[in-house]
């Protein structure tokens, strides 16, 4: 569905290195620190950018060679971009249904009731989060097979977002062939979502992994400087010195809890996992 | 294209009240004035709608929407001929809409009292309008489109500067090859009008043409 291989794109003081994939029927999440490079990456994937080097293939084509047919099976959301904000939402009823054959007006209408967006009010007098709900419903209102979709919850209250995420689930269920690729400096939103989920730092992917195998395998050891000491470090990721001692992020919880149940062995949520994987030391 | 062009409308529409009172001045003027009064307001009204154009591309840009808007399925080639194809909508309408306000006023006020009235005043007005429509917006959308509403504008007065400095430049060069200037002005005047015309609609198409490509390779390179 969606495949960057070595794709690099260097700005003066940024530089861009990432391979990834999102599988068909897949939801990929990306996350990591503002600055990382997830909308850099996003960028690429559509063609807004040129890059440097590598291959970006798009539902089966080269960005380069995407065309109409392509890009009608696409849906976007940008995290600081969107509609025109001169636009009234029924203004953009005639041009999306002239863009998209399969763009549903009175369901998005309908949606738009539901969450409260006004028809007829300039977008630029909307919240932020009020925006980032009309770009979500517009993503989902023309049939995508390919979410592409950027920091998709920022701004909005914790509600609405549960109803956004609901909504992405529910979609994704509805069709087996559509994919979703998902940035969110939300860690939970991904969490509870994604399939698998990238890691990007410096714009490096510096960790993939499938959410089961995160949520599962993945912990956070916490111990005192002399049970660091004695430790196994085999299977140790990431260390970072603490106060009481050190804490470790592994990916084998399970022989930590087998053979050292003195040491204190925390679930790991993305958000500690984030911490650990750019701020720890490597063994 | 044509969604491209219904958004424009749309953002048009925004400004309705901006365009009435331009519309009503013009019809207003037009009771008081003689036929320079009428030609200077035709060209006026086409002017004013085809730079409303360039305030369309800022509006398209306005909170970096332009990132968003080529995510939708439009090509950046497509993008530029809709500005054109715009603009060009826009002047042409508001061109035969002033026309025609103008000609029932004349006609009423029998400023115009033969059909030789008639004909050089649409040709000085209608001309007219063409000629610094295409002109300004030619160098204009490519400028906009590269550097942005802001920066243009500083551009935009480089530009007028550049073509002044050409011209006379090109005067002097013209005096140094001893290229007898006031007779090509002479012959140009004893050209007919026919020739005239096809002469100065080829090098306007040609003008646009080539904005046009300029434009597009300009959108072409762009980064969002």
């Amino acid at each position: 569905m969606l495949k960057l291989k070595d794709v690099k794109k260097t700005y003066k003081d940024f530089e861009l290195d990432c391979s990834m994939e999102v599988r068909p029927g897949m939801i990929t999440g990306v996350v990591g620190k503002n600055g990382a490079g997830k909308t850099t990456t996003l960028k690429a994937i559509l063609g807004l950018i040129k890059t440097d080097g590598g291959t970006a293939e798009v539902l089966g084509k080269p960005v380069e060679e995407l065309g109409k047919a392509e890009r009608t099976q696409l849906g976007v959301v940008m995290a600081d971009s969107g509609f025109s904000g001169y636009l009234e939402i029924r203004d953009l009823m005639p041009m999306l249904e002239r863009m998209y054959p399969k763009f549903e007006r009175d369901v998005f209408l309908e949606k738009c009731k539901q969450f409260h967006l006004p028809v007829d009010k300039k977008i630029k007098e909307f919240s932020t989060g009020m925006r980032q709900k009309l770009h979500v419903l517009f993503a989902l209102s023309h049939d995508a097979r390919l979410l592409i979709l950027d920091e998709p919850t920022a701004g909005m209250d914790v509600l609405a977002r549960d109803e956004i995420l609901d909504m992405f689930r529910e979609y994704m269920e509805e069709k087996e062939d559509r994919s979703m690729l998902i940035s969110s400096h939300i860690a939970g939103d991904l969490e509870n979502l994604c399939d698998d989920i990238y890691m990007i730092d410096d714009g490096r992917v510096i960790f993939h992994e499938e959410t089961d195998a995160l949520l599962g395998e993945y912990a956070l050891l916490k111990m005192t400087d002399e049970q660091y000491q004695k430790l196994d470090k085999s299977h140790v990721l990431r260390f970072r010195k603490e106060n009481y001692g050190y804490s470790c992020l592994t990916d084998q919880k399970a022989f930590y809890l087998d053979n050292y149940p003195d040491v204190t062995v925390e679930n790991n949520g993305i958000d500690k996992l984030i911490t650990m994987m750019i701020r720890g030391e490597r063994i | 294209m044509m969604a491209l062009l219904l958004k424009d409308l749309a953002l048009l529409k925004q400004q309705k009240q901006f365009f009435l009172v331009m519309a009503g001045l013009v019809v207003f003027y037009s009771f008081f004035a003689s036929g320079a009064v009428f030609t200077f307001a035709i060209v006026y009204m086409g002017i004013m709608m085809g730079m409303f154009t360039l305030s369309t591309i800022s509006y398209d840009e306005y909170n970096n929407g332009a990132v968003f808007l080529f995510t939708l399925p439009i090509s950046r080639r497509e993008y530029v001929l809709e500005k054109y194809m715009f603009a060009a909508i826009m002047s042409a309408g508001s061109t035969v809409a002033a026309t025609a306000v103008c000609l029932g006023v004349g006609y009423a006020k029998e400023i115009f009292t033969n059909g030789t009235d008639v004909v050089e005043f649409l040709a000085g007005s209608i001309g007219g309008a063409l000629v610094t429509v295409c002109l300004m917006l030619s160098l204009m959308i490519p400028l906009q489109l590269k550097f942005g509403a802001e920066k243009s504008r500083i551009v935009w007065i480089g530009a007028l500067l550049g073509i002044a400095a050409v011209v006379f430049g090109g005067a002097k060069l013209m005096q140094l090859l001893n290229v007898d200037v006031g007779g090509l002005i002479n012959g140009a005047e004893q050209a007919s009008a026919a020739t005239v015309t096809v002469v100065l609609a080829v090098l306007l198409v040609g003008m646009v043409l080539v904005s046009c490509r300029v434009s597009m390779g300009i959108m072409e390179k762009k980064e969002f």
